[in-house]
This record gives structure tokens, C-alpha cells and sequence, in this order.
């Protein structure tokens, strides 16, 4: 089916730029085949009528252990700037976790090759506010969470957020996700990347 | 080669169009005095779908913690993770194989005022996809007094343990089978 | 499963269901209709679970952390609290 255009009341084609200007919007979505790939990269520069990129995803892979993190790198920085804080909650227990320099962000919990059963999939979004600012350093905030089996304790859900500290502040222009140990994405993973104005 | 579609000056953008924009509301729903709501045939074009609600219910207490079930599976296979903050004590409690996953918490009655309530953001990422369990994430509060202890800051996250599928449909109920009162709301939207 | 008896449609619990389907007209979409048969169990056996749990002791949040701390560190924070 042919994507649909309306055209102006001028007769001039709609095209990319006045739908970018109608409000947030979808910059794209990567849904990668099992085995194929263990990142997924958005790269930019992302369209600068945006304020703001949320990233929604729900991902899987194939590493050996049933659960993992979900990482995320900005602008392939590899350098130990990404900071982040976790809370999570697990069974009865409240858990936190920090990340001081580190070459990315946990930005949420997903499963792997040996969770309880092949449908058993991790779930999240973040939102990286004022992405195009170069001179604030970028921050993020979201949530997530996994459930790897049907027993107490199986379950882990939580809050993220982060900040790229040390270095020079610049638009977000490249994010970059894997599992902490790099593996790859189980299908139905799916990334999608929305420009909020 | 592409062909594109041309409109007439004025003539309405179709709901392919539509879809592409996001987020779209799909549909809303404002109960009083019903037991149960649900949002039906819901579209399998969009990506993700995201529910905000909020409201009270009609329990002669505090109030009631508010389930989210899909695609009508009634049974006891719904798994979710909460993680809570009360005033300055972070607690989290699971609940496994129950008959609905908790999405917040809308106060009751016993609430000091009318006007408090309760409210719920939660999204349901790659909802179509036809190979995952169904599974949410959330965040939700509510203040039913003005003393300390009787707010609470909320994380959940769920999912439908027994059968894979896109979600279709989405019910919320309270979970003591009290009723949504007047003025509760929810919306839902997809996103493209 | 204990067999419940069920109230007449016009005594039960309404639910309301919206139905999402963009082409039915707006007007027609939100319908309010009695549980049915199988919805009334699962409200029965919902409401009885509720009335066994309002029946149980609350904990609040902080009684439950301390209970869950050891014995040494109970005395430590009773210590601290004399």
C-alpha cells in the first residue's frame, strides 16, 4: 500500500519537513532478525525541531545467562563518562545500583538465551530531555524491567537515569544499545526512537 | 516506483496518515459505577501503546490497588514487580501467578477529600509483536491525606505469563471488585 | 473452583468496554452491559480474596524492614532508639 501524502491547500507535496513540524514523531524503528546483530545504533543528527528523543523498546538476547542489562552509549563516546543510578525491585528486596565512568549508560533489564522460556522478553523506555543543548551535559531518565521465570525473585523492575559527565557538552547525535555483555538481539527485539517537541 | 496519494485542499487525512503521527489517541473511557473497563479490537498498526489513567474507586477504605489484564485471560498467570517509596522507605513486593497485574493504586472513600485520587502511566512496548509474553511498565501515585504515610510513588512492571500474542484488548479492574467512581478516566494511545 | 450462584443480568456489575476499531462510529463505541457469566465468577471469587485480605494484620512498610533485619542489628537499633 503507497504511503500517504495530503498536500497543502496550495497544491505544494507534503514532504518530510512539515511532518516533522506537526509535532513528536517517529525517527525510526530497528527490529533486528535473530542472530543478525548484537547493537542497535540510531545515528543523527536528529532533526533539530525535536527538544527531546524517547527511545521505547523491548529487547532480548542470545547471551548465555537468563537476564542481562540493556546498555546505551551516546555519540560512541567510549571513553568513562557515562554515569548512571539504578533502583530497582526484586521479589520483597529494593535494590540500587550505581555506575561511576563507565563507556555506557544501564539504561534497563532484559533477558537472555537462559530465561525460563523463549517469550520471556525485557521492557522499557528512556527519554534523553534537551538533546540538542552543547552546553549541558546530557542526561536521561527511564524505566524497565524483566521477568526471566515464574519463581520468587524472577522478577526485576526499576528506575533509571544517568548523565554524561567530564568532556565536552554536544548535541546527542549517535545512541548505540547492546547487553552489557554484547550478544545478539533475540527477534521480536524492537528499538523505536520518537522526537517529542 | 512510489506512488503517493494526492488529497483535495480540505478533504480529511486518512487514518493511514494518521498513523503515522504519534502519539493518537485511540480511545477513551470514563467510568462510574462500572466494575470493570476495557478498551476493545484495539489497531495492530501502532508500535507501542500507552495507558494514563486516573481516578478513584468506591472500596469503604484507603483504597485499591487497580489490575490490568489482557486480552481477556482471566486466569492466574499475570506476574508484576512493584517497587514503592512511602514516605522515606523504599519497599518493593511481588506478586506471581495472580489473576491480574497491578498497574497503581486509586484511593477509596477513606480518602480526606472527594477530589483525591489516584493516577497510572503505563506503557506496553511492541504490544503487536505475536512471539512475547505481554508485558507493561509503569509509574503511578496517589495522596489520600495530608498526614505523612499516606502518599506513595510507584514503579510496576508486569507481564501475562501464560500465552504470547498481540494484546487486542485491555481491561482494568480494581482488585478488591470495588467500582471506578465518577470523573475516573483513561485514556489510550498507540504509537507509531 | 467453588461454584458460586450467580445474580440475575439486571443485580450484576457493569462493564464498560470501548471499542477501538476506527471504523465504527464514534457514537457507537462505548458500551455499558452487565457481566457475563464467566466475568461474574471471576468478580465473586475477586471480591471473596478481597474480604480475606482485609481481614489480615497491616504491616506497615518499616515494622516489616525491621523484622527482617537480625538479631544484632535489632539490638543495635533498639540501643539507639533508648
Amino acid at each position: 500500500m503507497p504511503t500517504a501524502y495530503p498536500i497543502a491547500a496550495d497544491g505544494t507535496f507534503v514532504d518530510t519537513a512539515f511532518l516533522n513540524a506537526l509535532g513528536s514523531r517517529n525517527l525510526g524503528v530497528v527490529a533486528p532478525a535473530s542472530g543478525t546483530t548484537a547493537s542497535v545504533t540510531f545515528t543523527g543528527p536528529f532533526p533539530s525541531s525535536y527538544n527531546h528523543l524517547m527511545v521505547v523498546w523491548k529487547a532480548r538476547t542470545a547471551l548465555a545467562a537468563a537476564t542481562d542489562f540493556l546498555m546505551c552509549q551516546v555519540n560512541n563516546d567510549t571513553n568513562s563518562v557515562h554515569y548512571w543510578q539504578e533502583v530497582h525491585g526484586t521479589g520483597a528486596t529494593a535494590v540500587s545500583a550505581e555506575g561511576l565512568g563507565q563507556n555506557a549508560w544501564r539504561v534497563g533489564a532484559i533477558t537472555g538465551a537462559s530465561a525460563a522460556s523463549g517469550f520471556d522478553f525485557g521492557s522499557g523506555w528512556l527519554l534523553i530531555p534537551n538533546f540538542r543543548s552543547t552546553t549541558l551535559r546530557h542526561g536521561f531518565v527511564g524505566s524497565s524491567g524483566e521477568w526471566s521465570g515464574t519463581s520468587t525473585g524472577n522478577g526485576f523492575h526499576g528506575i533509571f537515569a544517568g548523565q554524561i559527565k567530564l568532556g565536552v557538552a554536544a548535541a546527542v547525535s549517535i545512541l548505540k544499545f547492546t547487553g552489557l555483555t554484547p550478544a545478539n538481539f533475540t527477534a521480536p527485539t524492537t528499538f523505536t526512537l520518537y522526537g517529542l517537541t | 516506483m512510489t506512488k503517493n496519494l494526492m488529497f483535495a485542499p480540505g478533504e480529511m487525512a486518512t487514518t493511514e496518515f494518521l498513523n503515522r503521527m504519534a502519539p493518537r489517541l485511540i480511545g477513551t473511557n470514563s467510568p462510574s459505577g462500572v466494575a470493570t473497563l476495557s478498551f476493545s479490537s484495539i489497531p495492530q498498526t501502532f508500535k507501542h501503546l500507552l495507558l494514563v489513567g486516573k481516578g478513584r474507586v468506591s472500596s469503604a477504605t484507603i483504597g485499591a490497588g487497580i489490575g490490568i489484564r489482557f486480552n481477556t485471560v482471566s486466569t492466574a498467570n499475570y506476574h508484576d514487580q512493584l517497587l514503592q517509596g512511602i514516605v522515606a522507605t523504599p519497599s518493593a513486593q511481588e506478586a506471581l501467578l495472580a489473576t491480574s497485574a497491578r498497574i497503581g493504586f486509586f484511593p477509596g472513600t477513606s480518602a480526606l477529600s472527594t477530589a483525591d485520587d489516584g493516577w497510572a502511566y503505563v506503557l506496553m512496548p511492541n504490544y503487536a509483536a505475536t512471539t512475547s509474553f505481554p508485558s507493561y511498565v509503569a509509574l503511578a501515585g496517589e495522596h489520600y491525606n495530608t498526614t505523612t504515610g499516606t502518599g506513595r510513588a510507584q514503579h510496576l512492571g508486569g507481564q501475562l505469563q501464560s500465552a504470547t500474542g498481540a494484546i487486542s484488548t485491555v481491561t482494568l479492574l480494581t482488585q478488591d471488585a470495588s467500582n471506578f467512581v465518577a470523573d475516573t478516566r483513561f485514556d489510550l494511545w498507540g504509537l507509531t | 473452583m467453588a461454584r458460586h450462584k450467580l445474580p440475575p443480568l439486571a443485580e450484576r456489575p457493569i462493564a464498560a468496554v470501548y471499542d477501538c476499531d476506527p471504523d465504527k462510529p464514534e457514537e457507537e463505541r462505548l458500551v455499558h452491559r452487565p457481566f457475563n457469566d464467566e466475568e461474574m465468577v471471576d468478580y465473586l471469587e475477586r471480591h471473596a480474596a478481597a474480604e480475606r485480605l482485609a481481614k489480615e494484620p497491616v504491616v506497615h512498610p518499616l515494622v516489616a524492614q525491621v523484622a527482617g533485619l537480625s538479631d544484632e542489628d535489632k539490638a543495635a537499633l533498639k540501643e539507639a532508639l533508648a
